[in-house]
């Protein structure tokens, strides 16, 4: 069965595939072609049923991007390391480009208006890069609390992130439950 | 390592999302969290979150907001003091987040396994205080672990076992500087079935306390074929590869 995309799942893809690209790349023109060769391919190979499994809709678009990744780099003579290890490279801050400084502005604003407690937490977790156990022990509290606290805070400061940027609201209806490696939702008409 | 497909709420109890961000993850859960982020806003929003809280949080970022243009003498004195200060604020900020990159490596996930007295083949205590230790630690209960094993080692009767699970409990704690210690007196005791592995975390603790260079020097004691050398050459290869950017 060929898989049919609705217009949100295809613009999430998308902007996936843009994440994936910048993070091997870190050069924000090469991601943006990249969405548009990739997505090209993928809705091309969908239309010929090329995706045996739909439930693998993730992991076949994730090789579509990962080909014209190397393509890309093989064009322009970036090609440095064999294309399988190119799969997990990440280029240093290269998502450094995922935000906006007015953006940054406005988290840390954000991150002002905080308890010093979910502050540090959120340091512990994000900037020091700790595992949710290594914060817990560090913060000698117990993980579940940790573990709502970060949620809280993380909800307050989502709230001030997207709030303002015009951003649609990302817990919508369609992807309140995310299709991964499930049946697609049929095509929204046109 | 992530072998199957993930929800949302594995990827927020996990940190993924930080991980994959700040390029942390295993090239086999990079494939299987960027298969779930591909159709998941939620968890792509999560990586923006993750990116923007570290550059706000970053006092690179701060110090590299451009400044409004001075005039006048005076004022251009003041101006050439401000950009020393300034200069001075983004090298150590870049010394920071240079840090914060190598102290990263020391990260541990998962706790070095306990195989058991007939499987590690060391002599070390039989007594039911070890077991008792033991068996919090393979419980994932480090601080009880830790409280139990370090006063094993304070009496003397724990040998390098106690020593070295002390150590990775502390490890798994994030109490480096302590951790350190123990797999230092592991090594020191001599030859023993946690020799490798002794250097291989202290190395890890290193990274954690900023000193790549005593990283290294423990990552490269360890001898090619060890079961652990190929892990130990791999991090090697990271902390050069970071310090080198």
């Amino acid at each position: 069965m060929t898989p049919q995309l609705t217009t949100q799942q295809l613009e999430t893809l998308a902007n996936g595939v843009r994440i994936l690209a910048l993070r091997r790349l870190g050069d924000a023109d090469a991601a943006r072609d990249v969405v548009q060769e990739t997505m090209a391919r993928l809705l091309d190979a969908l239309g010929k049923g090329q995706l045996r499994d739909p439930e693998r809709v993730g992991a076949f678009a994730r090789g579509i991007a990962h080909h014209v990744i190397v393509d890309y780099r093989r064009a322009t003579g970036r090609l440095t390391t064999l294309p399988d290890e190119l799969a997990n490279e990440a280029a240093p801050s290269a998502l450094d480009l995922l935000v906006r400084d007015e953006e940054v502005e406005r988290m840390r604003a954000a991150l002002a208006r905080l308890s010093s407690g979910d502050r540090e937490l959120l340091h512990l977790a994000f900037v020091e890069n700790l595992s949710p156990r290594a914060v817990a022990a560090r913060m000698r509290e117990p993980a579940e609390r940790v573990r709502k606290r970060k949620s809280r805070a993380l909800a307050r400061l989502r709230e001030v992130f997207l709030g303002a940027v015009g951003h649609v609201p990302v817990r919508s209806a369609t992807m309140e439950h995310p299709p991964v490696r499930t049946k697609l939702a049929p095509a929204e008409a046109e | 390592m992530i072998e199957r497909a993930l929800r949302c709420d594995e990827v927020e109890a996990h940190g993924l999302a930080t991980k994959y961000a700040s390029g942390q993850l295993d090239a086999s859960s990079v494939a299987t969290f960027e298969e779930h982020m591909l159709l998941c806003a939620n968890c792509q929003e999560l990586v923006r979150m993750a990116v923007a809280i570290r550059l706000a949080e970053s006092d690179a970022h701060a110090v590299a907001l451009p400044r409004r243009p001075r005039v006048g003498m005076r004022r251009a004195l003041l101006a050439s003091a401000a950009m020393f200060v300034a200069g001075a604020g983004i090298l150590f900020a870049l010394d920071r987040a240079h840090d914060a990159k190598i102290r990263g490596l020391g990260l541990l996930e998962s706790a070095p396994a306990y195989q058991g007295l007939a499987v590690r083949a060391a002599t070390s205590p039989s007594d039911s205080a070890f077991v008792g230790a033991m068996n919090d630690y393979a419980a994932g209960r480090y601080e009880s672990a830790a409280g139990r094993l370090a006063r094993l080692v304070a009496r003397g009767d724990g040998g390098a076992p106690a020593s070295f699970f002390h150590g990775a409990a502390l490890l798994m704690l994030d109490q480096a500087p302590e951790a350190r210690d123990d797999f230092t007196h592991v090594i020191a005791d001599g030859p023993s079935p946690y020799m490798a592995e002794a250097h291989y975390y202290r190395a890890l603790a290193a990274f954690r306390l900023g000193d790549a260079d005593a990283a290294a020097a423990d990552l490269r004691a360890i001898p090619d074929g060890d079961p652990i050398s190929e892990r130990a050459r791999r991090l090697l290869d990271q902390a050069e590869a970071r310090r080198s950017r």
